[in-house]
């Protein structure tokens, strides 16, 4: 991390650690003094280009943002807001909204979306829209007569019927039927599935904080608990599960914070996929060990390890599963010109 | 991407030396493929010791230049055993804690490829516990007469020196404080060889026998009673490197290539994920190359490079046992099938050599403790 990262990271765990962040039905609707805190100082715009209303700011500031968010398990829609924002002020030149933004890729059939001219109608829904209740603009992200499009929502445009996912945070779905100005629609180059790629990558930079905070929460349990008169940590079994929670935890930190590194230096694609594909097997072997090690009281809404696993949970499969980058892998490197290895493939960028 | 040259001069080196069939590749090559010619022609291209000092035969190249030559040849299966250990591991040592006399002596020779050490630290009755080492050294006039039995002491027939952590004090109370290592001259009188078979007809391990052979005073490594302190200084080298996680890497590519013209969605799905794993290993690994470098001491990491290593190396061979269908034998028509046969063979090995799982959980979990 840069210097600025570390401030950055300081500054977010400061705002989100102060506890109005707690599971309940009020506060899910709009986390409003979190996020007035974070908008004060800057932090609701990073990776908005400067001249356009943004903080400004790096792929890596923005993971910095995320990952805090993962860590301190807070419902906020920071993450959505920023995970996308270089990308949409690079690719559509667009501005920051000024409030809470979501992306979504709308590929489902339950939308339709005909263009009219210069302009599109769109009607139908789209479900499972993280935070579309507290958003000044959703984009929706489609494939539009063979061309990426991305479409620029306001609220008074879509209806909301809230939504939440296993982790309790807000999946809602968009009921819309609008005609939209070529203002409000932009033609992209980009291939969607590099999109999907971004919102993948930024759920498991997400994720390794939740995972470094049920590894605190784990070591400390260990230690903490006694049975058979002394703490659980002096047993070998159970010595045996924390190493191996460590060892995860630290390889998808490694794995995700160099992908992230590899995507802004604009080569990222093949890392990117390999550190999806590792924080989501981390993410079930930490879930599964961390639950082991604590017995009953993990599993109950008093102690606060499910707001880290039921996360890890949900997060894995938001942008595509496990499985689907798993052999979007195989064939990136089948897909390699004929004198290219697998072995080329993985050494290509240093 | 200032390896990008280096690492195409190693390519070229490989390609050359297959086409003109100096050597097959194979799975584990770093423990099986003993070659001391092909160790001498890296060590004529200056790829053993890249890190050391000039004047001790070195290249002054840095950590990361040393990784990537390390992991092309390894990726290549080539037979890079004969250097190994004295390249990974005593070449360090002696830097770290060796006389300036045994450094001249041992270090441009390891250095040329053409002095090859083995290790000598498990005993018959010392294997995970090695702090129970009964191998002694008694000073004698001008020297020690070390006495025991080594085991597991690969490629002992074959090597001239075998770095021998035996114990130089009598007090039964000095468990740890007692121990030192002695460089012993293989070629000795009073030394015994023999080797030990392996399940799949290789025999690298031996058995060492020493009988009160002499080693000269100068052939102490370092401090009379510090061997324990030094045996861990190496650990971090020892467990960190790409071998830790490219033993099998050449079944790893043929199964790539096997399965490019399979349509079956369930093997190509697993080979992805044993992709993902093997380049976030690899991350790990050259993270800790960098902090070596930098005079850290990266215990925990290299100890979790190994065992997530070693346990990907096997997701390898269990992915292409799924695969395999038929008679399996050791000479296999095909690559892919020779490769796993190879490997399989080898595979209960990965998770006992350079400290078990278990030893390894050990240590992680009691670090993370702290």
């Amino acid at each position: 991390m840069t210097e600025e990262q570390d401030l950055l990271s300081a500054t977010t765990r400061d705002i989100l650690t102060v506890p109005n962040t707690s599971d309940s039905q009020v506060d899910a609707m709009w986390p409003s003094t979190t996020w007035t805190a974070l908008d004060r100082a800057g932090l609701t715009s990073v990776g908005f280009a400067d001249p356009r209303g943004g903080s400004g700011g790096t792929l890596g500031d923005v993971a910095t943002l995320v990952f805090e968010v993962g860590r301190s398990h807070s419902k906020v829609p920071l993450p959505e807001t920023v995970m996308f924002s270089s990308w949409l002020s690079a690719e559509a030149n667009w501005a920051w909204s000024g409030g809470a933004e979501t992306v979504c890729i709308a590929d489902g059939d339950e939308l339709e979306i005909r263009r009219i001219g210069e302009r599109l109608y769109l009607n139908g829904s789209v479900a499972s829209v993280p935070w579309a209740r507290a958003a000044e603009r959703v984009t929706l992200v489609a494939n539009v007569d063979g061309d990426t499009t991305l479409i620029a929502l306001k609220p008074e445009e879509f209806k909301v019927q809230f939504g939440e996912n296993l982790a309790g945070e807000p999946r809602d779905t968009l009921i819309l039927e609008s005609i939209l100005g070529p203002q409000r629609c932009h033609r992209s180059e980009m291939d969607i599935e590099l999109v999907r790629l971004r919102g993948a990558l930024m759920r498991a930079v997400a994720s390794v904080g939740a995972m470094c905070a049920i590894f605190e929460l784990t070591s400390k349990f260990v230690n903490q608990r006694e049975q058979f008169g002394r703490p659980i940590e002096k047993f070998q079994a159970v010595q045996h599960l924390l190493a191996r929670l460590g060892e995860e935890v630290s390889a998808s930190t490694s794995c995700v914070s160099a992908a992230v590194g590899a995507v802004e230096r604009g080569t990222g694609t093949f890392e990117a996929m390999c550190a999806i594909v590792k924080a989501s097997q981390s993410a079930t072997l930490i879930s599964r060990i961390a639950h082991q090690v604590h017995g009953a009281i993990g599993t109950t809404t008093e102690y606060p390890l499910h707001l880290f696993t039921r996360r890890l949970w949900c997060w894995k499969s938001e942008y595509g599963s496990e499985a689907m980058w798993g052999r979007a892998i195989s064939n990136h490197v089948r897909n390699q010109s004929d004198d290219a290895s697998l072995w080329s493939v993985l050494t290509d960028n240093g | 991407m200032e390896t990008l040259n280096l690492r195409r001069e190693v390519r070229q080196f490989l390609e050359d030396e297959l086409s003109t069939g100096s050597f097959r590749p194979r799975c584990n090559a770093w423990l099986e493929g003993f070659d001391p010619v092909f160790s001498r022609k890296l060590g004529e291209h200056k790829w053993l010791g890249m890190t050391w000092p000039k004047k001790y035969g070195g290249g002054e190249r840095s950590g990361l230049e040393r990784f990537t030559v390390l992991e092309e040849l390894l990726a290549a299966g080539a037979p890079v055993a004969a250097h190994w250990m004295a390249e990974r591991q005593t070449g360090p040592a002696l830097l770290r804690f060796g006389s300036e006399q045994q450094r001249q002596r041992f270090l441009p020779d390891i250095a040329k490829g053409e002095c090859h050490f083995s290790i000598g630290m498990s005993e018959p009755d010392s294997g995970s516990d090695l702090a129970s080492v009964r191998t002694v050294a008694e000073s004698t006039s001008g020297g020690w007469l070390v006495s025991g039995t080594k085991v597991w002491t690969s490629h002992a027939s074959r090597t001239q020196f075998m770095m021998t952590l035996c114990r130089t004090s009598k007090n039964p109370d000095d468990r740890h404080q007692g121990l030192s290592q002695i460089i012993v001259d293989l070629r000795s009188p009073g030394v015994e060889v023999r080797p030990i078979a392996s399940m799949g007809g290789s025999s690298h391990f031996a058995e060492v026998i020493l009988d009160s052979v002499f080693a000269r005073d100068e052939m102490l490594l370092g401090t009379e009673g510090s061997g324990w302190e030094q045996v861990n200084a190496e650990l971090a080298y020892e467990r960190s490197g790409p071998e830790r996680f490219l033993s099998t890497f050449p079944l790893l590519n043929a199964m790539e290539k096997t399965l490019q013209d399979l349509e079956d969605d369930y093997e190509r799905v697993r080979l992805g994920s044993l992709i993902a794993s093997l380049w976030t290993l690899r991350t790990m690994s050259k993270g800790i190359a960098r902090q070596l470098e930098i005079g850290a001491n990266p215990r925990v990491d290299a100890t979790m490079v190994k065992d997530l290593g070693t346990m990907f190396e096997n997701d390898v061979v269990d992915l292409a046992g799924q695969l395999t269908s038929g008679s399996l034998t050791a000479g296999a028509p095909n690559e892919f099938e020779q490769f796993y046969a190879q490997s399989v063979i080898a595979s209960p090995g990965f998770t006992l050599r350079g400290g078990t799982t278990e030893i390894l959980r050990n240590i992680i979990a009691k670090e993370l403790e702290q």
